[in-house]
């Protein structure tokens, strides 16, 4: 299964995040960021890949902006965006 | 026939009484019925008669009344006083990990930060080498494992793992939300102790 981690540069902007994205009806887990990424502050937001664009709309229209985006896929991560 | 009135009384009350009476029966065995009036005490009743191998049966009576007649049968009575007490399966298959949830966030202070952390624990209990023997929510912990709730997948997934998932019967109850638990079972305070006390380890959030 691919799904698509997003990482914030704070706990509030992943509150805020998975609050914005359940709201627009976005399927989103919150998971503790992964030991091979490191970034961010500890917890991201996942999202599948069709969501994506959805995903990344909601979350610019909420002024909310992630830090970086990986494609997670059998415990691979390459990261695909970075802000 | 031994008649338990329970009429009122909360799980696990009618179960405790009733296995005492059990207890109580010649060796011969006999019938015992139990009156009650929540479907979660004839769910319960259900349950530990199962365990102990004995029938049960449940009739509605009226709104908020049922009869469960458990009976026991013919050298019965004498095999569970020589048997340890019945447990659950998970204390079966060994000693483990049990970890109690008893609220729907993690951690004193933000409650938005709570909220956001148990999610994030719950996934992590799922990534664990060895999945949790036992995941027990009572009280607004209840809340994780309700439908529309985002946690349901990782709980799923730690089922399927092997971990058995208890939601208390009383606080759903309690809350009014029985019809929308999700995932997991329906357990009794009776069901969590024999959890708690069989763990090698208990983390309570």
């Amino acid at each position: 299964m691919i799904e698509i981690f997003y990482t914030f540069p704070n706990t509030h902007a992943v509150i805020a995040g998975e609050q914005a994205l359940l709201s627009a009806k976005i399927a989103v887990k919150v998971r503790p960021v992964p030991n091979a990424i490191r970034a961010g502050c500890g917890l991201c937001l996942a999202v599948s890949p069709e969501n994506v664009d959805k995903a990344e709309q909601t979350l610019a229209e909420k002024n909310i902006e992630f830090s970086e985006a990986y494609q997670v896929e059998n415990n691979t991560f390459t990261l695909i965006k970075k802000k | 026939m031994i008649v338990i009135d329970c009429m009122g009384l909360l799980c696990p009350v009618p179960v405790i009484k009733t296995k005492k009476e059990i207890e109580k029966l010649p060796p011969e065995g006999g019938v015992i019925k139990v009156l009650v009036d929540n479907a979660i005490a004839c769910e319960n009743l259900g349950k530990m008669a199962d365990k102990k191998g004995l029938k049960c049966d449940v009739v509605k009576v009226a709104d908020k009344q049922y009869e469960v007649t458990v009976t026991v049968g013919e050298g019965q009575v004498t095999a569970e006083a020589q048997a340890p007490q019945a447990t659950p399966a998970a204390m079966v298959r060994g000693e483990g990990l049990v970890v109690a949830i008893s609220q729907d966030k993690m951690g004193k202070g933000s409650d938005d930060l709570g909220k956001i952390l148990i999610k994030g624990f719950i996934f992590s209990l799922a990534q664990l080498e060895v999945p949790p023997k036992a995941v027990l929510f009572f009280n607004s912990g209840v809340n994780l494992a309700l439908e529309g709730a985002n946690t349901l997948d990782d709980l799923k997934s730690l089922q399927e793992k092997g971990t058995q998932i208890r939601v208390c019967g009383t606080c759903v109850d309690f809350f009014n939300v029985k019809d929308k638990v999700a995932v997991g079972e329906i357990a009794n305070m009776y069901d969590i102790v024999e959890f708690m006390d069989g763990a090698q380890k208990v983390i309570n959030i």
